[in-house]
């Protein structure tokens, strides 16, 4: 569907208004998702680090599972939602 | 340390020739100012998310992070984890609005529901600085990176690089600089795969023994985050503001959106990029613990480079001179891959933003803006090499520092709002903007980087006096005040036709991936 950009407000709202689709909602979600998950782990480096020195195998702290791991998921959501926008 | 200067010689001569070819290439193709510009947004999604990451990864992150992991420890893996939380923050937000609403710059994007012309001369005034500080400190890094590296006066190392760059961006404009990016960032990676997994094979393929080793050398302490001393905390959450809240404004990045065909393309180089980014800081703990562990932390310390030396040091340990060579001439184009993206985004700005939109505005203007835009990139290159050569011995961490912070004080907070409040008028929009630069430039006078750092103050006498602002970085307060003078003074001056646009912005941004806006094609 192609949209002149001259086109009425109201003709283009009644013209997308049948392809409305929720993708921005979800990526806003995502996005609160990704920037909790970042305040709380800066938050915990800033206040609390000897959270992160918790030792979860012999001589490896927390702090090195936590770190990659969240690059991993920060990785996941980003393509999850590829995914999720296809249609 | 003496590098193998032959095979960095070489190597960096290989991919000189095919980035000129390249350049010649799309020197053919540059016929309007949509080519020049964004490539009349030919470029595929992977295309561009390598061209993006290439952009966003400097030789700061090459050198820069790894070395400060490996002298200073978990600690600073905090920034690349900043600096990898950015894209998905991009993608989500930014990605999808910037390419259905704009045409060349991010002040496209602002500019769409206010008035166009106050918002347009305060948005592209920040800019240039923003990309110029930001040139000019990557310009200052890449001569002392190649004078230590390949032995070449500084002073001829800058004008060498400065001229090589505007060599890619005149004659190939944003399709040869897209190239430049996408063989740099393929280089780069390649590399740290290959330090990593050399690494590794130290360790018999198993990072835990890594971990282990690192701890068993008396750092043990280094693995995790350290409690920080006065207002080290303060400092470190604004840093992380910085780098997160700088990149999601960042001109020369987000730019980049329009070299592609749609939003749902946008969307998709994000996605790549975030995946290289992020593969790229994973590999940053191994090969920073691999550097401390193996190199010493206090033999990174004492190499030339002030401790960015670590990847050469450990890419020589067990690479021998022709890794180490390699390793060199991969830093030599990461610097001259940045530099040319940031000296077409600097001319875009000048060019789209203040010549065609604002002195030229009821003209029509495609033509002017493609010579334009050429003599734009010529003036900021040479503007950006006499101010490099001029502050050689500059603090670069203050350069960096000031670029970031009204960066993130100044595009992120209009960006967001415009693209996420109704409310936002443009009044409140100017004066946000206004309060964003000059927070940031007053508060990093009065900081430590410019107090101490430049000025040689003394910090334990500063900490009296009433004006000293402590930390070294001031986003954590410039960000906020932006944003709440934003919506203040938006409030007492609400501006219907803003919101008028806000709601006709929606059917944009509302509308499937497969309604095309005549608007945004190039």
């Amino acid at each position: 569907m192609l949209i002149n950009n001259n086109a009425s407000t109201e003709f283009k709202r009644e013209a997308i208004s049948v392809s409305k689709d929720k993708n921005r909602s979800r990526r806003v979600k995502y996005a609160v998702f990704v920037l909790a998950m970042y305040v709380g782990f800066v938050g915990i480096c800033a206040f609390a680090p000897h959270i992160l020195s918790v030792q979860v195998f012999p001589s490896i702290p927390l702090s090195l599972l936590i770190g990659p791991g969240m690059i991993t998921i920060l990785m996941v959501v980003a393509v999850w939602d590829m995914f999720a926008s296809k249609k | 340390m003496e590098p193998n200067r032959l095979t960095s010689s070489l190597f960096f001569l290989f991919f000189l020739l095919i980035t000129v070819a390249i350049t010649f290439w799309a020197s053919r193709r540059n016929r309007s100012a949509g080519d020049f510009l964004v490539a009349s947004g030919s470029l595929k999604a992977w295309q561009n998310g390598l061209a993006m990451s290439g952009e966003y990864m400097s030789a700061a992150a090459l050198l820069g992070m790894t070395g400060l992991l490996a002298t200073t420890g978990y600690n600073a893996y905090l920034y690349s984890i900043a600096a990898v939380t950015t894209w998905p923050l991009i993608l989500f937000l930014l990605a999808d609005p910037i390419r259905r609403l704009g045409r060349f710059t991010l002040t496209d994007v602002v500019s769409w529901r206010l008035r166009d012309k106050p918002v347009r001369i305060v948005a592209a005034t920040a800019s240039i600085p923003i990309t110029l500080l930001y040139l000019i400190a990557q310009l200052v890094a890449g001569g002392i990176l190649i004078k230590l590296l390949f032995g070449l006066p500084y002073t001829m190392a800058v004008v060498f690089v400065g001229i090589l760059t505007l060599a890619y961006v005149l004659f190939g404009g944003m399709l040869a600089t897209s190239w430049v990016q996408i063989i740099k960032a393929v280089m780069m990676h390649a590399c740290m795969i290959i330090l990593t997994l050399l690494i590794l094979a130290q360790f018999g393929f198993n990072p835990f023994d890594l971990f282990r080793a690192v701890g068993s050398s008396g750092n043990a302490a280094m693995l995790a985050p350290t409690e920080m001393a006065s207002l080290g905390q303060w400092d470190m959450i604004s840093l992380a503001i910085a780098i997160s809240c700088g990149a999601m404004g960042q001109p020369q990045i987000l730019t980049r959106f329009f070299t592609v065909p749609d939003a749902r393309t946008a969307r998709k180089s994000a996605v790549y990029a975030t995946g290289i980014v992020g593969t790229f800081h994973i590999m940053v703990l191994v090969v920073g613990f691999g550097a401390m562990a193996l190199v010493g932390k206090d033999t990174i310390l004492q190499a030339a480079g002030g401790g960015n030396m670590a990847v050469p040091l450990v890419a020589r340990m067990l690479g021998g001179d022709t890794f180490l060579g390699i390793v060199c001439g991969v830093a030599f184009a990461t610097v001259i891959a940045v530099i040319a993206g940031l000296t077409l985004a600097t001319a875009t700005t000048f060019a789209h933003d203040l010549w065609a939109k604002v002195v030229n505005a009821d003209k029509e203007h495609q033509k002017t803006s493609l010579g334009v835009a050429r003599a734009g990139a010529v003036v900021v290159a040479l503007v950006a090499i006499g101010l490099a050569l001029l502050f050689q011995h500059i603090n670069i961490a203050f350069l960096i520092g000031l670029s970031q912070s009204i960066t993130a004080a100044v595009n992120f907070p209009i960006l967001i709002l415009a693209l996420f409040w109704r409310g936002l008028s443009t009044t409140g929009a100017v004066a946000g903007m206004v309060t964003g630069v000059v927070s940031s430039l007053t508060l990093i006078m009065l900081s430590p980087t410019v107090q101490v750092g430049l000025l040689q103050g003394d910090k334990a006498a500063l900490a009296n006096e009433w004006w000293y602002f402590p930390l070294s970085n001031p986003s954590i307060v410039c960000v906020p005040l932006a944003l709440i003078v934003m919506v203040v003074v938006s409030l007492r001056t609400k501006e219907a036709s803003a919101q008028e646009k806000f709601d006709e912005m929606q059917v944009v941004l509302n509308a499937s991936d497969k309604t095309e806006y005549a608007a945004t094609s190039h």
